[in-house]
C-alpha cells in the first residue's frame, strides 16, 4: 500500500504541476502546455545522456527524492498507511530533502548554485517562523501537534473557519516554502540561472522534477490534513486542487521579493497573523 | 541512582577521552589534568572536592592558553597581549564561579542538602557560559590548542550540567533555586528565567556561528548554541511533572552525547585545517573532499546530527527536548530554540561547503599533508556510527543510560517517536533512488571547473581565479537581523563598565587620607548590613558574620 501510495502522490504532484502549467498560462493569456506535460518532461529527461560532478551530486539527488519521498509516508491520507509524525518531526524530516539539494548544489563549482542554496537556506530561516509559531498555537489550544489528531479533531469543523488568521499566516508560510512568487527568490531564473538547479541536467534534473512532484503534493496535502480536515484520498485531491489553484493565481500576479525582504516578510505578516490568532483565541 | 550518574558520567569521560586519543597531535599535558579534574567532579564525592575538581580544570584552561603561545616567542607582541586578556577574561568569570562554589560549600556546611544550592547552580550557570555570562567561551576556545578545545567542548562544558542535576540525585534542596530571593519578600521562579536565558543562549550562539567567517568560531558557537539546549532541558527536567521531566532528562542526556560525539571530530578536523592551511578563514579552506572524500562521508552524518536532521541523534534529543518544552508550556524558550535548530542547518551546510568543497585557491600543500587525515577516519567513524545508532534506536542508548535516570524518569523514546520505522523507509527509498538512477541514461562525470560559468574565465586553466561564493555567505542576513545587535549581551558589560567606572571615580573622591573618615565609612557599611531590612539571611551577611565571628574568636 505505501508503493500505491507514493504512485498516487507521484500521479497527483505531476498534475497539479501541469494544472499550475496551464493555469499560469491562462493568466497570462496564453493556451499553456497540456496538463500532462510534466509527466511528459520526467520521461525524457530520464532517458537523456547527462554529466555529473561527482558522487556526492549523486547522492544529493537520492536524498532529495528519497526525503520528499518519506515526507508523503507521513502524511494521513486514508486510506493509505502513514507514518504518524506530528509537526515538530515533520518540519525536521522535510529537511532531509532539502539537504539533499543543498549536497547536490555543494559539490558543482558554480557560483549560481551557491548563491540559490544561501538564498533558500535564508528562506527557509524566513518561514520556519510561522511554523514554529504555528506548532505553539496547535499544543496552546489543542494540546497536540500530531498530524493525524489534527486531521480527527476537525471533524465538527475546519481550522481555516475556526482558526482563519492561522491558516492565512500558514498560507503564506506555504506560498514562501513551495518558493512560489513573490518567493521565487530561490531559483530566479533571471538572475541566477535557477540557482541550485543550474548545474542539473538530463536524469538528475529529471530526479529534480519528480523530487517537486513530492514536494507540491507534500505542501498542499499538508495544508488539507491541517486546516482542511483531511480525509480520504479523493476529498484531499480536491482540496489540494483547490489550494494549488489560488496558489498559483497568486504565484502569477506577483513580482520577486529580494531575499532579505522575503525573509522579513515571512517573519512579520504570517507571524502576526498566528499572533493575532493566538490573542484571540486566549481572549 | 547517584552512583548510577557516576558510573554514567566517568564512562561518558573515558568515551570522549578515548575518541580524542586516536588521533595524532593532541595536547596531552592539558588534557590530562582536564580529563583529571573532570573525573573528580563527576565522582560527587563531596561538594569540596568537587571544588578542587572544578578548579583544577580552570587552572588547565589558563596555562593551557599561556603555554599554547610560549613556543620560540615567534608570535607578534598583539596577539601575545590578546591571548593575555583571553586569561584575564577567563579568569574574571572563573573567579566568579569560584566564589559562588565557595559561598555555597562554606554555607551549607560541605553537604549537598542545603538550601544554598542556588549558588551552585549560578555557578554552574557561570561555567557553562550562558547568557551574560557567555563572553568567555569563544576567546577562549579560540586560544587555546585546538585538540584541547575539543575535549573542552564535549566534556567540561558539562561540569555545570552534572551540578545543576544533583536535586534529581542527591536531594539537593532546590527551593531556593525556584525562589532565591524569598528572604526579600520576592517570589521569583528562578528555573524559568534559567530556561529562557539557556534558549536566549541557544539562539544568540547559533546566529553569531551563521554570521561568522571564521571556522573555529563558527565551531565554538555552535557549542555555546548546543549548550544553551542541554541547560535549557537540565532546568525544564526540575521543575516539571515527571512526564515532561522524563522527556526533558532524556533529551538532555542524548543531546550532551551527541555533542561530544559531534565536537571532538569537528574540532580536530579544524586542528588540521591550522596547521595545515595556517588559517581557520571559512573563505580560505576548502578542497578537503577531494582530498579525503571518505572523510566527507564519515563526517556527514555527524553533520546531519548536529543540523538535528534524521536519521541521526540529534534529531531525536532535539524532539524531546522541543516537546518537553511544549508539554510544560513554555512556549517562548520553544520558539527560541526551535528557530537555534533552523540556524544551526545554516551554519551546518556553510561548514561543510567551505570545508570540503570550495575550490582552493593556490593549493601548495604535499601529499604528505594530508596522510594525516587518514587518522581523523576511525574516531570520526566510531562517532558517526554512534550518533546513528541514538537516532535510528535511541533505546539502545537510553536503556544504558538507565542506571544514571531516576526509575519514575525513564522514557521508551520509541513509544513516543517512530525512529525505526522514518529510518527504514528513508533506507529503503534511498535503495531505490540509486537503482532508478542507475537504470535511467547513461552519465559520465566531468571536473567541477566545467561548470555553467566556466566557459567565460577558464577556470580550467586559470585555477587562481577566485570564481567561488564563499564569503560573506549569509551576509543579508545581517541587515534583517541588525535590530540584534541592540539586544547584544556584550553591550550589556560596556554599560556596566561606564556606570562603574563612573562609581568608581566617584569612590577615588572618597579616599580622602583621614583615618576617621574610614572608620566613618566601616560604620555606615556595618549599620546597613547588621540592622537594615531583611539582609539577616542573606548569604552576604552570613558570611560576613561568620567572618567577624571567626576574626573576634565567638
Amino acid at each position: 500500500m505505501s508503493v500505491l501510495y507514493l504512485l498516487y502522490a507521484f500521479v497527483v504532484g505531476a498534475f497539479l504541476v501541469g494544472f499550475g502549467m496551464k493555469i499560469s498560462a491562462r493568466v497570462k493569456r496564453k493556451y499553456g502546455p497540456p496538463v500532462y506535460q510534466p509527466l511528459m518532461d520526467v520521461i525524457k529527461l530520464l532517458s537523456k545522456r547527462s554529466i555529473s560532478h561527482g558522487l556526492v551530486q549523486d547522492l544529493g539527488v537520492w536524498m532529495a527524492l528519497a526525503g520528499s519521498a518519506l515526507l508523503v509516508l507521513a502524511i494521513p491520507v486514508s486510506p493509505f498507511p502513514f507514518i504518524n509524525l506530528d509537526l515538530i518531526a515533520f518540519v525536521y524530516v522535510s529537511a532531509i530533502a532539502s539537504l539533499g539539494v543543498a549536497l547536490g548544489t555543494a559539490q558543482v563549482a558554480n557560483p549560481y548554485a551557491s548563491i540559490g542554496m544561501a538564498r533558500a537556506l535564508m528562506l527557509m530561516l524566513g518561514y520556519e517562523v510561522p511554523v514554529l509559531l504555528t506548532v505553539v498555537f496547535f499544543y496552546f489550544s489543542l494540546g497536540t501537534a500530531t498530524l493525524a489528531d489534527l486531521a480527527t479533531l476537525q471533524k465538527e469543523g475546519w481550522f481555516l473557519f475556526k482558526y482563519p488568521l492561522l491558516s492565512a499566516g500558514y498560507y503564506l508560510a506555504l506560498l514562501a516554502e513551495m518558493g512560489k512568487p513573490p518567493f521565487d527568490v530561490v531559483t530566479a531564473p533571471s538572475e541566477i540561472a535557477s540557482g541550485p538547479m543550474v548545474e542539473y541536467g538530463g536524469k538528475y534534473l529529471g530526479f529534480l522534477v519528480i523530487y517537486a512532484f513530492f514536494h507540491t503534493f507534500v505542501s498542499t496535502a499538508l495544508f488539507a490534513v491541517l486546516f482542511l480536515g483531511g480525509g480520504t484520498w479523493w476529498e484531499v485531491l480536491l482540496k489540494q486542487l483547490v489550494l494549488y489553484f489560488s496558489v498559483v493565481v497568486v504565484a502569477s500576479s506577483f513580482p520577486r521579493f529580494v531575499s532579505e525582504k522575503a525573509v522579513v516578510y515571512q517573519w512579520i505578516v504570517p507571524s502576526l497573523f498566528v499572533i493575532l490568532n493566538f490573542v484571540v483565541v486566549a481572549s | 541512582m547517584a552512583s548510577g550518574l557516576v558510573r554514567v558520567a566517568l564512562a561518558f569521560l573515558v568515551l570522549s577521552f578515548a575518541l580524542l586519543a586516536l588521533y595524532r597531535n593532541i595536547c596531552w599535558v592539558s588534557i590530562v589534568p582536564a580529563a583529571f579534574g573532570a573525573a573528580i567532579v563527576f565522582s560527587l564525592s563531596s561538594p569540596l572536592l568537587l571544588f578542587v575538581g572544578w578548579e583544577i580544570v580552570s587552572w588547565t584552561i589558563f596555562f593551557s592558553i599561556i603555554l599554547r603561545g610560549s613556543s620560540g616567542g615567534t608570535e607578534s607582541v598583539p596577539v601575545v597581549a590578546s591571548r593575555k586578556n583571553v586569561v584575564y577574561l577567563y579568569v574574571s568569570f572563573a573567579a566568579l564561579s569560584a566564589v559562588f562554589m565557595l559561598m555555597w560549600i562554606f554555607l551549607s556546611h560541605f553537604s549537598y542538602k542545603s538550601p544554598y544550592f542556588y549558588l551552585a547552580v549560578v555557578a554552574s550557570v557561570i561555567k557553562g557560559a550562558i547568557i551574560p555570562f557567555h563572553l568567555w567561551l569563544v576567546p577562549v576556545y579560540s586560544s587555546m590548542d585546538l585538540s584541547f578545545t575539543a575535549f573542552n567542548s564535549a566534556v567540561l562544558s558539562k561540569l555545570g550540567l552534572i551540578v545543576i542535576l544533583l536535586p534529581l540525585y542527591l536531594g539537593a534542596d532546590y527551593s531556593g533555586v525556584r525562589n532565591a530571593v524569598e528572604s526579600f519578600g520576592l517570589e521569583v521562579n528562578f528555573i524559568r528565567i534559567f530556561i529562557l536565558l539557556s534558549s536566549f543562549t541557544a539562539l544568540y550562539a547559533a546566529y553569531r556561528a551563521v554570521l561568522t567567517e571564521d571556522l573555529v568560531e563558527l565551531l565554538s558557537y555552535s557549542s555555546l548554541s548546543q549548550v544553551g539546549y542541554i541547560f535549557a532541558g537540565a532546568f525544564l527536567s526540575l521543575s516539571s511533572g515527571k512526564d515532561v521531566a522524563s522527556m526533558a532528562l532524556n533529551g538532555t542526556m542524548l543531546h550532551a552525547l551527541n555533542h561530544a560525539l559531534v565536537k571532538i571530530p569537528f574540532f580536530m578536523l579544524a586542528y588540521f585545517v591550522e596547521r595545515k592551511y595556517g588559517t581557520t578563514s571559512l573563505s580560505e579552506t576548502g578542497g578537503l573532499y577531494k582530498k579525503s572524500p571518505v572523510l566527507f562521508f564519515l563526517v556527514l552524518p555527524l553533520a546531519i546530527s548536529l543540523a538535528g536532521v534524521p536519521p541521526a541523534g540529534g534529531f531525536v534529543s532535539k524532539w524531546l527536548l522541543y516537546t518537553s518544552m511544549l508539554r510544560a508550556g513554555y512556549y517562548v524558550s520553544f520558539f527560541l530554540l526551535g528557530v537555534a535548530g533552523v540556524l544551526s542547518f545554516l551554519y551546518v551546510y556553510r561548514f561543510l561547503h567551505s570545508l570540503f568543497f570550495e575550490r582552493l585557491k593556490k593549493d601548495s600543500l604535499k601529499e604528505d599533508d594530508f596522510l594525516e587525515l587518514k587518522w581523523h577516519f576511525l574516531p570520526t567513524g566510531v562517532a558517526s556510527v554512534m550518533t546513528l545508532i541514538v537516532g535510528v534506536k535511541p533505546s539502545l542508548v537510553t536503556n544504558l543510560l538507565s542506571s544514571a535516570i531516576p526509575e519514575p524518569l525513564s522514557l521508551n523514546v520509541e513509544a513516543h517517536l517512530p525512529t525505526g520505522s522514518i529510518a527504514f523507509a528513508f533506507l529503503l527509498l534511498v535503495i531505490f533512488s540509486a537503482f532508478l538512477w542507475k537504470i535511467s541514461a547513461d552519465h559520465r562525470y566531468v571536473p567541477d571547473t566545467d561548470n555553467y560559468t566556466s566557459a567565460a574565465v577558464r577556470l580550467d586553466q586559470n585555477p587562481e581565479i577566485s570564481y567561488d561564493f564563499s564569503y560573506g555567505f549569509y551576509m543579508p542576513l545581517k541587515r534583517p537581523f541588525r535590530w540584534l545587535c541592540y539586544l547584544n549581551p556584550e553591550k550589556l558589560y560596556d554599560v556596566l563598565w561606564e556606570y562603574l567606572r563612573d562609581g568608581l571615580s566617584y569612590l577615588r573622591t572618597l579616599a580622602s587620607g583621614r583615618f576617621t573618615d574610614y572608620i566613618f565609612y566601616i560604620s555606615i557599611f556595618a549599620f546597613v548590613m547588621l540592622f537594615v531590612g531583611k539582609v539577616f539571611n542573606t548569604p552576604c551577611f552570613l558570611m560576613i558574620r561568620k567572618i567577624f565571628s571567626f576574626v573576634g574568636g565567638g
